[in-house]
């Protein structure tokens, strides 16, 4: 009874922001000129995971929204680090949580300001080291990597042709011309109106992510379910304890980043704001119902590598402001 | 050649475990500083409990600061923090917790012109599901201080003649607030202290009425050698003022008011803190008091006190006929005081009575008398009534009435008369928001130079901290020349 109470509260609670979050790639597939788009964003990782990180406040989603969109933008051709920072930053970094959160701490207002500025610096220093990897296809599952529409000249442009790699062909003045170079960007779907591409999109992300939602809220709820909060709570002895525990209670109740200040406001009373922050900071980034989603993105060993960076620096951030704050 | 190249590096890979290893070594530095500073008395990590803010930490607080805010930064054991925590000088008051704040409620207004000290050490943290307590707290301390006690008059002599005068008692420093083309009538103060409402004429046309005057607003500040900032609040164009009143919590002014044109229109109006004027259409009634919820309005009507919404237009609270008087309220509203003139009783004609009226409902009679009710103030926390009464005293060929001051314990109700005053006039009285003391004026009319003006004086008394025959109050005559006399809150 309890693990269907839990499962479709969680899905009840994420499906209105995976919509958001489909609705909002479809017009990113639709409207936005990808083009543009990747020209006008920085190619310096620490900007571009800088201003990934603020696109959460024209994305305003939580951490299911957010999975559709970084995937839209790093199908777009967006540079590693802006999708990672947008993942990694948007569930926090938007006007509606950044509000809730103020709503629910009025006289702590060094927690609002403490998750924007732990989440950024984490969001920022993740995107930073994924934009060593100047070729997203690796961290992609198989059957994204494939949809990828990566503008490649951009990444290549000066580097001798030899070295590149890709289909060419030889003109007739002997030098080699990238097949992308070449052909003319695919047209939109002929025979289909917008609206119908619109639509058609929306059904395909909603079937692909839809599917993995039901899959994460599941083991969201089977593991609160078999590990109840009582167990995790009574490891929060001292300062580690407490910021450990509420980082793992973040983590398995999976719970919105639009509401989960309030959620944490229960547990104010009896915890350190460190460890209050290690909640708010690093919920949005990793729950269980979320990594679903993210399988849908990333191949496994990604996903470990954005965990545990995320719980590290969460963890450091945390206890660092319980000893100096 | 396939798993070759699944088994192949990629910079993310490289990266990411390499940055893995350095977070992971830092953790494990934070870890070991916890456990190292567990143990170690002075340590760079603050490893323990302490306290993250105290709401009253550097501040000047009034008698509106009733409570202040300790936050720790996880829960604490209760017993051991309220065993611990000293305010020096001592301030009693109630402990009560929410969580990791704890909250202490003074029992009474901190006494005005103190500095004090808040320490805690030896404070331990709890421990979620076990007995045994925790680490100790890092010692804590913090100063705080209580504005210097001070009051407001309207000077009479000299260059204070007509202004407001600031009077410091605790550095015994006085500053004038007002300008001195402006002759002032009447004030009330702002509850944070720091404005004064008050009405006044152009002191070159006082000859033409008090009427005519126009309320301003004029800074407390008693530092520097330059008046207050006057405002204009209100202008005398269309409507005289006759009578003002500020609301207790400073955002409204009720003001009666005549129409210059048409003096038949006349009526209380309402003036918001944003400046809409509004009328509100009541009964005119005779004299008016806000009360301190500052949403209602005792008024003097006919034979009784209504009561009366402060929203224009609405319909009487409620009416209290049997009262023709009230007296004073208590600060937090609970209780007021409030005097039968015993009309509809032949058996006590020409006696007045005094009644404890409360906000829940209730009344109980205090004592009768067949002289009069000056004036009466409650304590701080309401417990005392002081009051200024006359007895009556029937000489051979005339009756005259002899002014003494009594308190009156609410609990027994017993009358404790303090001290006789040989002279008097309307005596009014202004109670000190911590308690200290009242001040009152003292008009001396000289009968053989019957032009002059009387002489005012300002008297503060301090009355005895316990009720009893043995115990006296303490009465003394200011070196200052005014009337009216208001304590800051």
């Amino acid at each position: 009874m309890s693990f269907f109470t839990l499962f479709f509260s969680l899905l009840v609670e994420a499906m209105p922001f995976l919509l958001l979050g489909v609705f909002l790639s479809s017009v990113l597939l639709l409207l936005i000129d990808e083009g543009k788009l990747i020209a006008k964003l920085p190619r310096n990782p620490i900007l571009g995971a800088i201003i990934g990180s603020c696109f959460g406040f024209l994305f305003p989603v939580c951490e299911c929204g957010n999975v559709p969109v970084a995937r839209r933008l790093l199908l777009q051709g967006v540079p590693t680090s802006s999708a990672v920072g947008f993942l990694l930053a948007a569930p926090t970094i938007n006007p509606i949580v950044i509000w809730s959160t103020w709503v629910a701490f009025p006289n702590q207002k060094e927690i609002v300001l403490l998750r924007i500025l732990f989440s950024m610096a984490i969001a920022i220093i993740i995107g930073c080291v994924f934009s060593v990897q100047q070729n997203p296809q690796p961290l992609l599952q198989k059957m994204l990597s494939k949809r990828l529409r990566v503008p490649q000249q951009l990444e290549q442009k000066g580097i001798p042709t030899l070295l590149r790699g890709g289909t060419f062909i030889l003109s007739g003045e002997g030098s080699p011309v990238a097949m992308t170079e070449i052909i003319p960007p695919t047209p939109r779907s002929k025979g289909m109106s917008l609206g119908g591409q619109f639509v058609s999109n929306i059904a395909q992300e909603l079937r692909e992510l839809g599917g993995m939602l039901v899959i994460g809220s599941a083991v969201a709820a089977f593991i609160q379910v078999f590990v109840p909060r009582e167990i995790i709570l009574s490891v929060a002895q001292g300062t580690i304890g407490s910021i450990l525990a509420m980082m793992l209670l973040a983590a398995l109740v999976s719970i919105c980043s639009t509401v989960d200040s309030f959620f944490a406001l229960s547990f104010a009373s009896t915890f350190t704001t460190g460890s209050l922050l290690a909640f708010l900071v690093f919920g949005p980034i990793i729950d269980i119902k979320a990594i679903g989603l993210m399988l849908s993105i990333f191949r496994p060993r990604v996903i470990l590598y954005l965990f545990a960076l995320a719980a590290q620096l969460t963890f450091i951030f945390a206890l660092g402001y319980s000893y100096f704050g | 050649m396939k798993i070759t190249q699944n088994k192949r590096l990629e910079p993310i890979d490289r990266v990411a475990i390499t940055f893995i290893i350095f977070l992971g070594l830092v953790t494990c530095l934070l870890v070991w500083g916890n456990q190292v500073c567990a143990t170690t008395e002075q340590c760079f990590l603050q490893v323990g409990p302490r306290v993250k803010n105290f709401s009253w930490s550097g501040k000047q607080i009034g008698a509106k600061d009733t409570a202040f805010i300790l936050t720790f930064d996880r829960p604490m054991d209760e017993a051991s923090v309220a065993q611990n925590l000293i305010i020096n000088p001592p301030l009693p008051g109630k402990i009560s917790w929410a969580g990791r704040r704890l909250a202490y409620t003074l029992a009474a207004p901190a006494p005005y012109g103190e500095n004090y000290e808040l320490r805690l050490r030896g404070a331990r943290e709890k421990i979620r599901g076990k007995k045994e307590l925790g680490k100790e707290i890092q010692p804590f301390s913090s100063k705080f201080s209580t504005r210097d006690r001070a009051f407001v008059y309207i000077g009479s002599q000299g260059e204070e003649e007509g202004r407001l005068v600031l009077y410091n008692l605790t550095e015994q420093r006085q500053k004038i607030l007002t300008p001195d083309n402006l002759t002032v009538i009447d004030f009330n103060i702002y509850p944070q202290g720091d404005l004064i409402l008050f009405s006044a004429v152009q002191s070159n046309k006082v000859n033409e009425g008090f009427a005519n005057n126009q309320l301003y607003t004029v800074t407390t500040t008693d530092k520097g050698s330059k008046t207050g900032e006057i405002k204009l609040i209100l202008d005398n164009k269309n409507y005289q003022n006759l009578k003002f009143a500020l609301s207790p919590d400073g955002q409204t002014i009720i003001l009666r008011r005549t129409n210059k044109k048409n003096p038949g229109k006349f009526g209380l109006w309402k003036l918001s803190e944003n400046g809409k004027q509004e009328p509100l259409n009541n009964q005119s009634g005779g004299d008016f008091t806000i009360a301190p919820d500052s949403k209602t309005l005792a008024l003097a009507l006919g034979e009784g006190i209504a009561i009366l919404s402060l929203e224009p237009n609405a319909e009487p609270i409620a009416f209290l006929p049997q009262y023709g008087r009230l007296v004073t309220f208590s600060q937090n509203g609970s209780l007021a005081a409030m005097v039968n003139y015993n009309r509809d009783n032949p058996e006590l004609l020409y006696t007045q009575s005094l009644f404890l009226v409360r906000a829940g409902g209730g009344e109980e009679k205090l004592f009768s008398t067949n002289g009069s009710i000056l004036d009466c103030k409650f304590n701080p926390t309401a417990t005392i009534l002081y009051c200024w009464l006359t007895q009556l005293v029937e000489e051979t060929e005339e009756y005259r009435e002899q002014p003494y001051f009594a308190a009156i314990d609410l609990q027994t109700k017993e009358i404790l008369p303090l001290l006789v005053l040989p002279e008097y006039q309307d005596i009014k009285m202004s109670m000190a928001r911590d308690g200290l003391g009242l001040l009152f004026e003292q008009v001396i009319a000289d009968s053989a130079t019957e032009d002059t003006s009387p002489e005012r004086r300002i008297w503060l008394l301090i009355p005895p901290s316990t009720l009893s025959e043995s115990d006296q109050p303490q009465l003394e005559q200011l070196p200052l020349v005014g009337f009216h006399p208001q304590w800051l809150p």
